[in-house]
């Protein structure tokens, strides 16, 4: 939103501006050659003249004018013609290097087109340096000058914002002020700024008084809403978002609907309310503009990833990547990086770990081009780094599992388990080190934070490093602090996570159990599964709760059962051999002591072909049944094992 | 001996540490390069250093091998202990924060650094094999970082390349500039290493004489040795880079001669992420029929030898740039041909190609002035008529050209002649009717059925088809299978067809119009003639990847590469924005410019100088009489050392005394055993004075030109630094 609305700013005042030029231009040119008209570039009230844009105007560009290739480069911005409109950008330049406006056309290019915002800062502060050498310092008495001048610090302020000089884009918009200059963008821009320089109570005053006013009602309102989230003050907050995106609405194909119901999203998911952040998600999805950002999407696929609906994530991801693959000049470097974390995660869920380490690897390497939403790039790594964590000590447990069948085999494997092993070490610990440094030491413990890219269920391996006291004195603090029962349950959690490798296990185990309770079905599933994991962990593998909570992974998330190194208990008909085979694997010979009901692995030998088949069968769920056969003892093992262990989810896997 | 002095004792300590030092610093900026530390490698090189030094002094105590280990033990131990108290108080004070953990983590990370320093130092010195563990572990270090230069991928060590990049020099001048320069230093690391560890083999190579004749003929030796090094490095670079050039390099622009092919069917097309060009488009694509793609041809194979498809020369294919890149050339549009935009682009390229490529066919190629001469090897821009069709409205078109003559037509149909290309074509074509829903057919086919791969591995025998262990055996293969065999199915169909070769690349990972082109980008694909249309792109897309190329573009190389392009200083200068935060250009990697080597070489030719000046003068600010004697005896010794007078292993000072020049040394040398040996007798300040001076006197009767070569020596000072006894 933030991107149309600078456009369209850009758009306008600079039509504004090139108006003046072409006048300036006409009155300059001789009067005869020939009628105003016809010398004069375009005329913005007549519906019918378009200028000379055809296609073989590039090869007449030598014989135009700078003003007139400015006038060019406006009408092809305006078409969505951007390239275009650079290369006529850069001849008016060449032309004339010191006609401030075509620096301010390219800094407006750079900041919003690209995103390049070092190059922006270049062209802008060469504008200003233009401008005040042909008009002199401000102030100015004429009310064109002052608005191109207004133009040209907005821009600066902008860009210093995309640069993270937030002080820097405050210290421009005073400026501003100070000079009696006044414009609809102007709450909201400051608004965002005073946020980010973490003055929120300033930045609410200043969006509502910016309401009040009328500036910009859609882009004001939901600035306002997302201060009003940020300062815990959620109803408030989706309030003022229900009245941002019926305003984007009323704005027809200009409006930005997407943007707030992302944000109110995000707010819904915050206060557990899921339903609603799901389908707040949704509609932002199918906006023509859901499109634009990845952001409504990433939302939305995290959401089923918590709720274990991985087919449903991966779909939303197909259809953002495709969606966003109509725009063939669209770098995805504003996306690349998200979407190969959800994906990885989404491969972790489903056992496919070997595509997930590599989707993980790419995001950490990837850049992500984050603008001005509030995440930033350590957020990503930090989510990355810990996915990554995991997904190699997921890795590691499947290797464990999985029979070799030569010596150099099980030392290849040997090897890449201490390799995993170190790296995974590592990984957590270098996440440690940047969740506790650059993200404000732990700020992303408040659970379901927007800005975080963090797997909350899942979060208590990495905290497990950190100190028990420091820990367990945050945790009591953020339950103090935080209102949401549902969160509690998360902190409970963590503080299982972190007793189980201590001496207190009690503890852990019946927090372990009140999470598994009292997590909501269909919502918080990945957090039950995985404290479920956790308790199966803990338990003799041939008791019978343990028998009824693998069946109960087993049927949810069959995966996840070899992810974290847990054999399912099974009953196992065949030769001695065989059955030995089969419990070096993923399985374990369920007691009959134990009770309860287990499925069946039958191995057959065919003497003719020596080939060995093995057929898993459940008595309660048949479409877990399956069959493989192979020649080699091992091999078959491994291949029910990953028949059984691995999900592939079609039309999901693309990059 | 004390401890210290044991140490000190022992030859070419001093040495061996520096040496240490510098590889732990090495090894841990290296180290920061490719996997982030997290904290400062400063601190954690300095903790390794420290680890490492105070190892080696306790190497030489009587401590056992388990105390030490215990002692390691007991500061990990401690480590933790002090922690645990700090976060206890802290939970007792009421904080919530997390400030101790992450200061733990740092000095973890330090610790973790000394840890491992110092058990390799007391390795180092305890074991007997330590050495020889150490340069193992050094060499293998060396194939780890350089292993992937194996298939001559020189873009992956990334510091190497990285250094190569930001100095504008060849990865291969690199890497051997780097792989020389290490080696040297190891070998001297591991000859001082191997005497410091083996104090007698030092003693007796200190007892060889050092005549005049065997210092020439050193000398000699010397400058032979780093001639032929010089030669054999040359001999090296031109042998590996003609290799290099034809395995990152193939199918680029190479071989095109008539006859021949640039394709391989063993290894797949560039593989690697080194950068091949920057493509920049001038203007909008909106209206591309493969977007986000796009394809940018280079040349195309459209005859068949009997065993693949090679060029035909210039009778055929005359839609391709008949130019190199360094050449201009310009044509008529084709007239006939529909459905097309213009588009420009730039064409700035980064690894040498004969030939130049675009989009579709260039009807102008001219060249560019080079903005960087040190960084593209050429520049060019071209005017292409670019393909503005939609591959499904051409379902019912024609294929062919009406204009061909029924040579060209015959050409482009030229059969395989196994059969089984035919019946496989007939099989998976039998729902269609036209040509070009036989193609889709015949691409949907493939795209569902093989198996992307770099590696195929099939065994084919020089005159065998390549392609058949393809598309009838495994379906594993990569795009120049997929292009064969496409070509070969089309044509047994009456369909004319040929393989165009070029880039391929995908717009979304562009910015602002400009492409990084990678050598992983390199493409073949089938292409079809559509009557009114032109060559048209089938391409196989395979379902089933089992390996592929790098995918991700470098952005920051992408956007360092932008900054080339950007306008000059007097179009658009810097001055202005320069102290805006956020401006500053990330540095991948910390190089020396040239002055941070001059300046580096001038400071330590300065502290040489003062410091050899302080050898030989030093005894004029001594502050007591057997100071004054001591360094004056220093000074003295120092020059005729430096002159070309030694004294000898086992030779006492007096007999060195008498051998010097005119007995020069030998009044200060009776006065300076005298002065150790009497507890009564001290010299008097007067006759310390006497004889420096008396000494200093009878230096001019050693000749003039061996007094100027004791004034450049620098011998002194590597003696006095590595501890060398006066």
């Amino acid at each position: 939103m933030v991107r149309r609305s600078v456009r369209n700013i850009v758009y306008w005042c600079v039509a504004l501006t090139i108006v003046t030029a072409c006048h300036t231009a006409v009155a300059q040119s001789s009067p005869d050659k020939g009628s105003p008209k016809k010398d004069l570039l375009f005329d913005p009230f007549d519906p019918f003249d378009i200028g000379d844009l055809d296609e073989s105007s590039a090869a007449n560009d030598a014989n135009k004018s700078a003003e007139e290739l400015l006038g060019d480069a406006f009408f092809l911005l305006r078409s969505e013609r951007p390239l275009d409109a650079r290369t006529k950008l850069l001849k008016a330049l060449q032309k004339d290097p010191l006609m401030y406006r075509t620096h301010y056309l390219l800094a407006g290019y750079y900041l919003v087109h690209v995103g390049h915002f070092r190059l922006a800062m270049k062209y802008i502060t060469r504008a200003e340096e233009l401008f005040e050498k042909k008009h002199g310092a401000p102030p100015y008495r004429d009310r064109l000058l002052q608005l191109e001048h207004g133009d040209i610090l907005y821009y600066l302020s902008q860009i210093r914002l995309s640069l993270d000089n937030y002080q820097g884009a405050l210290d421009v918009l005073d400026r501003y002020t100070s000079l009696g200059y006044s414009a609809d963008w102007y709450p909201g821009a400051r608004a965002w700024i005073l946020m980010k320089l973490g003055r929120i109570q300033d930045a609410i005053k200043v969006a509502r008084a910016g309401i009040l006013a009328g500036a910009e009602p859609g882009r004001t309102l939901n600035m306002l809403g997302i201060l009003l989230s940020m300062n815990g003050q959620p109803q408030e907050a989706l309030e003022v978002f229900r009245k941002a995106i019926a305003n984007e609405f009323s704005s027809g194909s200009e409006g930005q609907p997407a943007t707030p119901l992302n944000n109110s999203g995000e707010v819904y998911k915050e206060m557990f309310d899921d339903d609603k952040a799901e389908s707040s998600f949704l509609r932002a999805t199918s906006l023509p503009d859901g499109c634009e950002h990845v952001l409504p999407s990433l939302n939305l696929a995290l959401l089923y990833i918590e709720q274990q609906k991985n087919e449903a994530a991966l779909s939303v991801l197909d259809a953002f990547q495709h969606c966003v693959a109509q725009f063939p000049l669209r770098n995805n470097e504003e996306h690349a990086a998200l979407v190969h974390l959800a994906r990885g995660r989404v491969d972790l869920h489903t056992g496919n770990v070997d595509r997930a380490i590599r989707r993980f690897r790419t995001a950490m390497e990837g850049t992500q081009w984050f603008g001005k939403i509030g995440t930033n790039q350590n957020d990503l790594v930090v989510g990355a780094t810990i996915s990554l964590a995991q997904a190699l000590r997921r890795k590691n447990n499947i290797l464990r599992a999985h029979l070799t069948g030569s010596w150099s085999d099980w030392v290849a494997q040997q090897r890449e388990i201490a390799s995993n092993t170190i790296e995974a070490w590592w990984l957590m610990r270098r996440a440690r080190q940047i969740l506790t440094g650059e993200l404000n030491d732990l700020e992303d413990l408040s659970i379901r934070n927007t800005d975080s890219l963090i797997e909350y269920a899942t979060l208590g391996e990495t905290l497990q490093g950190l100190s028990r006291a420091a820990l367990d004195a945050r945790l009591e603090d953020e339950k103090k602090r935080d209102t949401r029962a549902q969160a509690q349950l998360f902190y409970d959690m963590y503080r299982a996570e972190s007793l189980l490798g201590g001496w207190n296990s009690r503890e852990a185990l019946a927090l372990l159990d009140k999470v598994i309770e009292r997590a909501r079905p269909r919502y918080d599933d990945l957090l039950r599964a995985h404290a479920t994991l956790l308790r199966l962990q803990t338990l003799e593998e041939s008791s019978a709760r343990y028998r009824d909570l693998a069946y109960t992974i087993f049927y949810t998330n069959p995966a996840e059962l070899r992810n974290y190194g847990l054999p399912l208990p099974v009953k196992i008909v065949g030769s001695s051999v065989m059955r030995s085979m089969i419990t070096s694997g993923p399985f374990v010979h369920a007691s009959s002591a134990a009770g309860g009901v287990a499925c069946t692995i039958t191995a057959l030998q065919d003497p003719t072909s020596s080939s060995i088949t093995l057929r898993f069968t459940c008595p309660d769920n048949t479409s877990k049944n399956k069959v493989v056969e192979d020649s080699d003892p091992s091999e078959v093992v491994n291949k029910l094992s990953e028949a059984l262990f691995r999900e592939e989810i079609k039309n999901g896997g693309n990059i | 001996m004390s401890t210290p002095d044991r140490a000190a004792s022992i030859p070419f300590f001093k040495i061996t540490l520096l040496f240490r030092a510098f590889w732990i610093a090495v090894a841990t900026f290296g180290l920061n390069a490719l996997v982030s530390l997290g904290t400062p490698p400063a601190f954690v090189a300095t903790a390794g250093i420290l680890g490492m030094l105070i190892t080696s002094r306790v190497a030489h105590t009587r401590l056992t091998s388990i105390g030490f280990f215990v002692a390691l033990l007991g500061l990990v131990a401690t480590n933790s202990a002090l922690f645990w108290l700090i976060h206890e108080g802290a939970r007792l004070s009421g904080a919530t924060g997390f400030g101790v953990d992450e200061f733990q983590l740092h000095v973890g990370t330090c610790l973790i650094s000394a840890i491992v320093w110092s058990i390799t130092t007391w390795i180092f010195w305890r074991a007997r094999l330590g050495i020889i563990v150490e340069t193992v572990v050094t060499l293998l270090g060396g194939v780890l970082l350089f292993a992937s230069h194996r298939d001559f991928h020189l873009d992956q060590p990334k510091i190497v390349s990285s250094l190569a990049w930001r100095l504008g020099m060849d990865h291969l001048a690199m890497l051997i500039v780097v792989g020389s320069s290490l080696l040297v230093l190891g070998i001297a690391y591991l000859y001082c290493a191997s005497l410091a560890t083996r104090p007698l083999a030092e003693r007796e190579r200190v007892q060889r004489s050092t005549s005049k004749r065997q210092w020439l003929l050193g000398t000699t030796l010397a400058a032979t040795v780093i001639a032929i090094l010089y030669i054999i490095q040359q001999m090296v670079y031109a042998h590996f880079n003609a290799i290099m050039l034809a395995r990152v390099a193939n199918g680029v622009g190479m071989n095109s001669e008539s006859g021949v092919s640039p394709l391989s069917f063993q290894s797949a097309l560039g593989s690697t992420n080194q950068p091949a060009a920057l493509v920049r488009l001038e203007g909008d694509y909106a209206n591309n029929p493969f977007s986000p793609m796009m394809y940018m041809r280079e040349s195309a194979l459209s005859s068949f030898n009997g065993k693949e498809m090679v060029f035909a020369g210039r009778a055929y294919d005359s839609d391709l740039p008949v130019t190199g890149s360094r050449d201009t050339f310009s044509r008529q549009e084709d007239a006939e041909l529909g459905q097309r935009t213009p588009l420009v682009q730039s064409v700035y390229l980064l690894a040498e190609h004969d030939h130049a490529f675009a989009v579709d066919y260039p009807v102008s190629i001219v060249q560019l002035k080079n903005p960087r001469p040190n960084r593209f090897k050429a520049t060019y821009r071209a005017y292409s008529v670019a393909p503005a069709y939609s591959v499904s409205q051409l379902s019912s078109t024609p294929v062919g050209d009406p204009r061909w003559t029924p040579d060209v037509r015959e050409h482009y149909l030229a059969l395989h002649p196994d059969r089984r290309y035919s019946d496989l074509a007939r099989e998976v074509t039998k729902d269609a009717s036209q040509p070009i829903e036989k193609m889709l057919a015949l691409t949907n086919y493939l795209s569902r059925t093989a198996i992307y791969t770099l590696t195929p591995n099939h065994t084919v025998k020089p005159d065998e088809d390549p392609v058949a262990p393809f598309l009838f055996g495994d379906h594993r293969g990569y795009c120049v299978h997929f292009a064969h065999a496409l070509v070969y199915m089309a044509r047994s169909l009456g369909i004319p067809a040929r393989i165009g070769t070029g880039y391929l690349t995908d717009l979304s990972q562009a910015k602002d119009g400009h492409i990084l082109l990678r050598m992983s980008d390199r493409h073949a694909w089938a292409e079809v003639f559509i009557a009114g249309i032109g060559w048209v792109p089938f391409d196989v897309q395979p379902d089933q990847v089992e390996s592929h190329a790098e995918t991700q573009v470098d952005s920051k190389l992408l956007e360092e590469l932008m900054g080339v392009l950007e306008p000059g200083e007097e179009i658009l200068p810097t001055d202005t924005s320069k102290d805006e935060p956020g401006m500053q250009d990330p540095e991948p990697l910390w190089t020396p410019s040239r002055h941070h080597v001059v300046g580096t070489l001038l400071t330590l030719l300065t502290l040489c100088v003062i410091f050899k000046i302080l050898l030989r003068e030093g005894w004029r600010i001594a502050p007591s009489p057997q100071l004054k004697l001591r360094w004056g005896y220093i000074s003295l010794a120092s020059f005729l050392h430096d002159a070309g007078l030694s004294r000898e292993y086992g030779e006492t000072r007096s007999e060195f005394a008498n051998r010097s020049p005119r007995g020069l040394l030998r009044d200060i040398s009776e006065l300076l055993v005298t002065s150790a040996y009497s507890k009564t007798s001290r010299p008097s300040s007067d006759r310390v004075l006497l004889a420096i001076m008396r000494a200093r006197a009878h230096r001019t009767s050693i000749p003039l030109s061996k007094r100027v070569l004791a004034l450049l020596n620098p011998g002194s000072l590597v003696k006095t630094i590595t501890g060398g006894k006066w």
